[in-house]
C-alpha cells in the first residue's frame, strides 16, 4: 500500500522547514498518536519537529494559512490525552527544542526552551546549589513546556507551589503565528503579565505553543530529613497526613502509597518499604537546620498518634534516594502486576483524605475492579490506579465507571476533577460537574481572546458540543491502557 | 545484580509497555535525533505494528530498528520491566526475510573512509573467518562482506595458545573457574586475558583455559542466525571442563549474551560471571599498590580514573557498582565522575559500520564527556568500547595535539593487575 500523495499542507511545511523536521508518513505519525494515557489514539496529519521558535512560527504560519488545527506536544508523558489529534492537523513536538539558554545562579533564574527535560534543568541548577522545585514523578522524562501547559506539580510542590509559582517569563506563539512575550521574556513587562502568565500556565496547549520559559530557581535546603511511616489501614495513613498538617508543621513533601503500590515498587526499586503495611506515608522535612530540628518531634508525634506499625528515618542519602525512587516509579512499576492500568487524578481537601481513601476502596469493590492508590497526600491530590487483568470491554467499562465515581466523590468532598494531570480529552465531558454554564462560557471567551478560531489543541478541556462527539468515536489505543 | 524479573506469562513483552515515556531520555539515539521514531517507546510501537500488520510500509520500521544500538539503556530506565531486547529481536526476526542485513551495502564506502570502522571491519572479518563466521560474513554483501573478502587472514596468535590449558591458583585455593578465550578478545586483547587470569589465580582460583578462539555466538545471534549461535553454544559447552565453579568472561558483550543464551548454559546461567562481578564478590586477596608511576603521576597527586560503563555490563547484566568498587581499592586512585557514564559510545557491535553518522555523533559526545572529566586513564570492560573510545580519544588528540592530551584506555582488570602484581603494564 502506498501512502497517498502529500497534501498541500505537508508540501508547504516541507518548503518552510528543514528536511528532517517534517514527518508525514503514516508509519511515522503513528508513534505520536497518544501520550501516557493510552485509552484513545488519533494521529495528526503531519508531525513537525522544530529546533527554534522561528521554526515554530514558520509552522504556525503554514497551519494558519491552511486553517489546520495545531496540537503541541512535549515528551508525551501526559495522562489526560492532551496530545491526541482527533481532528488531525499539525502536531508540533518540542523534543528538539531542548537547550537551556541561560542559567544565572546569582539572579536564580534559568531561561529554557520548552523541550528541556525537567530533571536536566534540576541537574544544571544543582551544580550551583540551586534547584527547580516542581518535581513531577515523570521528571526524568517530561518537559518544562509540558509542565507549564499542565501546571504540573510533584511531591515537593506541597511547600513550594506548583509550576505556576515558578514561572517568571513566557514566550507563546499563538495560532495566528504571532509571538506574545510576557514577564521576564518581555522587553518591557507590563502589570498584566503576571495575570496572563497565570492564564497560560495550565492552559493545556489551548492558547498557543510555549517557546521560551523563564523559571525561578530556589536554593537547595540546608537540611533534609526523610521518614517513612507505615500503617495497618489506609484511612489511618490518611488521618496521619491530616494530623501532620494540623500540627502546624508543613513538610516539603508528604506522599501516600497503598499496599498494591508498595509491593510493585519493592520488586523494582528495593526501597525498603514494608510490604505488610496497608499504606505507607513518605514524608520529607526540609529547610534551615534549626527549623527542621524543631519540626521533627512535632511531626513524629502526629504520625505516632495514628498507631503506626513503624516509623523510620532514612539514615543515608542512598537510603533516601531509594525511598524516592520507589515513590517516583510506583506507577510504572504497577505495570508489572497487571495487564494494564488507568491512572486517575482528583483532589480533595487534605482534611478529608481519609474519607476519600475509604471511598475509593468502596468504589473499586462496588465495580469489581482492583485499585492501587498513590497520593500527593499533603495536597489532597489522589491518584487511584485501576488495574486491569483481562482488558475486555466489560472490565474496561467497569474501570471507566469506577473512575467517574471517584471524581464525583472528590467533588462531593469539596475537591476538584483534576489535581495535576489536566482535563485534556479525557475529562472534558465531566467539566460541567465542577463548573456551572456561565463559568464555562467565561472560560470559552478567554480562550477566544487567544485563539478565536479554536484551532489550538481542539477537542480538549471544553465539553463536546454534542454528546458522542470528540473522543467517543476513537478506539482504545492498544492492548493496554 | 538486579535483573528485571520476567513479565508474568499472561502478558507479552509488548503488553508490558504502558507507554509512560520514562525511557525516552535514556535512549542515546533519541538523544541525538529527538524523534520518537528513534526512541524505545516508538520502536516498540513500530514492532507492534509489524507484528499485527498495521504498518503500511515496513521500510520505515526497518530504518528505525536498524538505528537502534541494542544498548538496552531503555531496560534499565523502564519501571515496568519491559524486555526491550526481546522485542527488538522479534522485530528484527520479522523483518529478516524482507530486509536482510545486506542493506549495509551503502555503508561500505563510509566504512573505508573511517579508520576506526575499517579497523573493526578488518579485524571482525579476519576473526569471523577464524571462528567459522564465514557463512555469515560472505552472505553479507555490505560492509562486513566486503571486508571479509579483502581482509587478510589474521596472523595474531590467540592468547589461549600461548598459555597452558591450566593455570593453578597461586594463593590458598578457593575453587576453579574457566576463562572464556572468546574470539576478538583472544586475538586482539591478550593483555586483558593475561590480567584476568593472573587476578583469578591470585585470588585463589585455578583457571582452566580452553584452546581458542571460541566464539560465544553473540554476533550470530545479533544478526538473527540462531542456528549458528546454537552451534557456538554447543562447541562452548563441549570445550569446558564440567567441574568448574563458573565460566568467567572478561568481555561484557559475550557475558551478556551467554547469561541469556541458548544451549548447554541455559540450564545454569548463574555459572556465567563477568570477571569484575566475580572478583568483587570473592575479593582480590592481595594488597593493591599504587599505579601512579605507570601513568606518569607523582604522588600525592591522585591517579584520576574514569570508568565508562559498557552497555553490555550495566544494562545487559545490571553490573554498575562492582567495577567502581574494585577501582577504588587501588591506593591513590581517584574515581572521577563521568557525565553520562552509562550512555553508549556508539560501538555496539557492527553499529559503527552500519550507522556511521549516528555512531560518530555518539562517540563525539562520549569524548566530550571524557575531556570534561579530564582523567589520567579511562577504564572500561569490553573490547568494543575499548577500541571505540580509544579511537575517539586518539583522533581528538591528533586533531589538536597541543591542546588535547592523549588519554590511555585500559580494561579494569589491567589496572587491577598492574596494582596487585606491581607489574607495569602501561
Ligand atoms: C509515570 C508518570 C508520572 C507522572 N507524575 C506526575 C506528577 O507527579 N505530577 C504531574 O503534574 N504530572 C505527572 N504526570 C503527567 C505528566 O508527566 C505531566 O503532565 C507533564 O507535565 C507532561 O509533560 P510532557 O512534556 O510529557 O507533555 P505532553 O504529554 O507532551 O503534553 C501535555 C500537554 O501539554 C501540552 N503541551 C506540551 N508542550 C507544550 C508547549 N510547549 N506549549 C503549549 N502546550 C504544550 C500538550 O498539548 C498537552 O496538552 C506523570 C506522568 C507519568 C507517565
Ligand atoms: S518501555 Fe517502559 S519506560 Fe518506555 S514507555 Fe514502555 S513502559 Fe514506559
Ligand atoms: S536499546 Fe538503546 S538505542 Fe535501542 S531503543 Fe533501547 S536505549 Fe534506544
Amino acid at each position: 500500500m502506498h501512502p497517498r500523495p502529500e497534501s498541500d499542507l505537508v508540501r508547504s511545511l516541507r518548503a518552510a522547514l528543514p528536511l528532517d523536521a517534517v514527518l508525514a508518513h503514516p508509519d511515522e505519525r503513528r508513534v505520536y498518536d497518544c501520550d501516557g494515557q493510552t485509552l484513545h489514539r488519533s494521529a495528526a496529519d503531519v508531525v513537525v519537529l522544530p529546533r527554534t521558535a522561528e521554526e515554530v512560527i514558520a509552522t504556525m504560519t503554514v497551519a494558519s494559512a491552511a486553517g489546520a488545527p495545531v496540537v503541541p506536544r512535549g515528551a508525551g508523558t501526559g495522562l489526560s490525552g492532551g496530545t491526541l489529534a482527533p481532528r488531525g492537523g499539525v502536531m508540533i513536538v518540542t523534543s528538539r527544542m531542548d537547550r537551556i539558554l541561560s542559567l544565572d545562579p546569582r539572579a536564580r533564574r534559568a531561561v529554557v526552551q520548552p523541550g528541556v527535560i525537567n530533571a536536566r534543568l534540576s541537574d544544571a541548577a544543582r551544580r550551583h546549589g540551586l534547584r527547580y522545585a516542581p518535581d513531577p514523578s515523570s521528571q526524568t522524562a517530561c518537559t518544562i513546556g509540558g509542565n507549564v501547559a499542565e501546571n504540573s506539580g510533584g511531591p515537593h510542590t506541597l511547600r513550594l507551589g506548583t509550576t505556576t509559582n515558578h514561572v517568571t517569563g513566557l514566550a507563546v506563539v499563538t495560532s495566528d503565528a504571532s509571538m506574545i512575550r510576557l514577564g521576564e521574556c518581555a522587553a518591557t513587562p507590563t502589570e498584566h503579565d503576571d495575570a496572563l502568565m497565570g492564564l497560560v500556565t495550565g492552559s493545556e496547549g489551548l492558547f498557543g505553543v510555549v517557546t521560551e520559559i523563564v523559571v525561578r530557581l530556589v536554593p537547595a535546603p540546608e537540611a533534609v530529613r526523610t521518614f517513612l511511616a507505615s500503617y495497618a489501614s489506609v484511612p489511618a495513613a490518611g488521618r496521619a497526613v491530616s494530623a501532620v498538617l494540623a500540627s502546624g508543621t508543613l513538610p516539603a513533601a508528604m506522599e501516600l502509597m497503598d499496599q498494591a503500590c508498595v509491593r510493585a515498587v519493592e520488586d523494582f526499586a528495593h526501597a525498603g518499604f514494608p510490604s505488610n503495611a496497608a499504606a505507607v506515608v513518605l514524608i520529607e522535612l526540609e529547610g534551615a537546620t534549626e527549623e527542621v530540628n524543631a519540626d521533627e518531634p512535632v511531626m513524629l508525634r502526629a504520625l505516632r498518634g495514628q498507631s503506626p506499625i513503624d516509623v523510620r528515618a532514612a539514615t543515608s542519602d542512598e537510603e533516601r534516594g531509594r525511598m524516592w525512587k520507589g515513590r517516583k516509579q510506583a506507577a510504572g512499576a504497577l505495570g508489572r502486576i497487571c495487564r494494564g492500568f488507568y491512572t486517575h487524578d482528583g483532589c480533595v481537601p487534605p482534611s478529608r483524605l481519609a474519607e476519600a481513601l475509604e471511598g475509593i476502596g468502596e468504589v473499586a469493590a462496588r465495580n469489581g475492579v482492583r485499585v492501587a492508590t498513590l497520593a500527593h497526600a499533603g495536597d489532597g491530590n489522589i491518584h487511584p490506579l485501576f488495574l486491569f487483568d483481562t482488558l475486555d470491554d466489560n472490565e474496561l467499562r467497569r474501570g471507566a465507571k469506577a473512575g467517574r465515581e471517584v471524581l464525583e466523590l472528590c467533588l462531593a468532598l469539596g475537591g476538584s476533577l483534576t489535581g495535576e494531570h489536566g482535563v485534556g480529552g479525557e475529562k472534558r465531558d465531566l467539566l460541567p460537574l465542577q463548573y456551572d454554564a456561565p463559568t464555562i462560557s467565561l472560560f470559552r471567551r478567554i480562550r477566544a481572546a487567544f485563539d478565536p478560531a479554536e484551532r489550538m489543541n481542539p477537542e480538549k478541556v471544553f465539553p463536546a458540543a454534542a454528546p458522542g462527539g470528540g473522543f467517543a468515536g476513537t478506539k482504545p489505543a492498544r492492548g493496554w491502557l | 545484580m538486579t535483573h528485571a524479573p520476567p513479565p508474568t506469562d499472561r502478558r507479552s513483552a509488548l503488553d508490558a509497555c504502558v507507554h509512560c515515556g520514562l525511557c525516552l531520555p535514556a535512549c542515546p539515539t533519541y538523544g541525538v535525533s529527538g524523534s520518537e521514531l528513534d526512541s524505545p517507546r516508538g520502536r516498540i510501537d513500530l514492532v507492534r505494528g509489524l507484528l499485527d500488520g498495521s504498518l503500511s510500509d515496513p521500510t520505515v520500521a526497518a530504518a528505525h530498528l536498524d538505528r537502534c544500538l541494542g544498548c538496552r539503556a531503555c531496560e534499565t530506565a523502564c519501571p515496568s520491566g519491559v524486555r526491550y531486547g526481546d522485542i527488538l529481536e522479534a522485530g528484527r526476526a520479522h523483518l529478516l526475510p524482507s530486509h536482510p542485513p545486506g542493506r549495509l551495502t551503502s555503508a561500505v564506502l563510509a566504512t573505508f573512509a573511517s579508520p576506526t570502522a575499517t579497523l573493526w571491519a578488518m579485524r571482525g572479518a579476519a576473526i569471523a573467518r577464524g571462528v567459522g563466521l564465514t557463512r555469515i560474513a560472505s552472505a553479507l554483501p555490505g560492509a562486513i562482506g566486503a571486508a571479509a573478502r579483502v581482509a587478510p587472514r589474521s596472523d595474531w596468535t590467540p592468547w589461549s595458545w600461548t598459555v597452558g590449558p591450566f593455570l593453578p591458583a597461586v594463593a590458598p585455593r578457593r575453587g576453579a573457574v574457566a576463562l572464556l578465550p572468546g574470539c576478538v578478545m583472544d586475538q586482539a586483547f591478550p593483555r586483558v586475558h593475561a590480567a584476568s587470569a593472573a587476578l583469578l589465580q591470585a585470588a585463589g582460583f585455578d583457571v582452566h583455559v580452553p584452546r581458542g578462539p571460541i566464539c560465544c555466538g553473540a554476533l550470530h545471534a545479533h544478526i538473527g542466525d540462531t542456528e549458528a549461535a546454537a552451534t557456538c553454544a554447543t562447541r562452548l559447552g563441549d570445550a569446558f571442563p564440567p567441574a568448574v565453579d563458573a565460566l568467567i568472561v572478561d568481555a561484557a558483550g559475550c557475558g551478556s549474551h551467554l547469561k541469556q543464551a541458548c544451549g548447554p548454559w541455559e540450564a545454569c546461567p548463574g555459572r556465567v560471571a563477568d570477571v569484575l562481578e566475580w572478583l568483587d564478590r570473592h575479593g582480590l586477596r592481595a594488597e593493591p599498590r599504587s599505579i601512579a608511576a605507570a601513568f606518569g603521576v607523582a604522588p600525592p597527586a591522585p591517579v584520576r580514573v574514569v570508568y565508562a560503563d559498557p552497555c553490555h555490563l550495566v544494562h545487559g547484566q545490571g553490573i554498575r557498582d562492582a567495577p567502581r568498587r574494585l577501582l577504588s581499592l587501588i591506593p591513590g586512585v581517584e574515581l572521577v565522575p563521568l557525565r553520562d557514564a552509562d550512555r553508549c559510545c556508539g560501538s555496539a557491535g557492527v553499529y559503527n559500520i552500519a550507522q556511521p553518522d549516528l555512531a560518530a555523533e555518539l562517540l563525539h559526545r562520549k569524548v566530550e564527556c571524557l575531556h570534561e572529566a579530564s582523567p589520567d586513564v579511562v577504564a572500561t570492560a569490553n573490547p568494543g568500547c575499548h577500541l571505540q573510545i580509544a579511537a575517539g580519544l586518539h583522533s581528538a588528540h591528533n586533531a589538536t595535539p597541543q591542546s588535547v592530551k592523549p588519554i590511555p584506555v585500559r580494561h579494569v582488570v589491567e589496572l587491577l593487575a598492574m596494582s596487585i602484581l606491581a607489574r607495569n603494564g602501561a
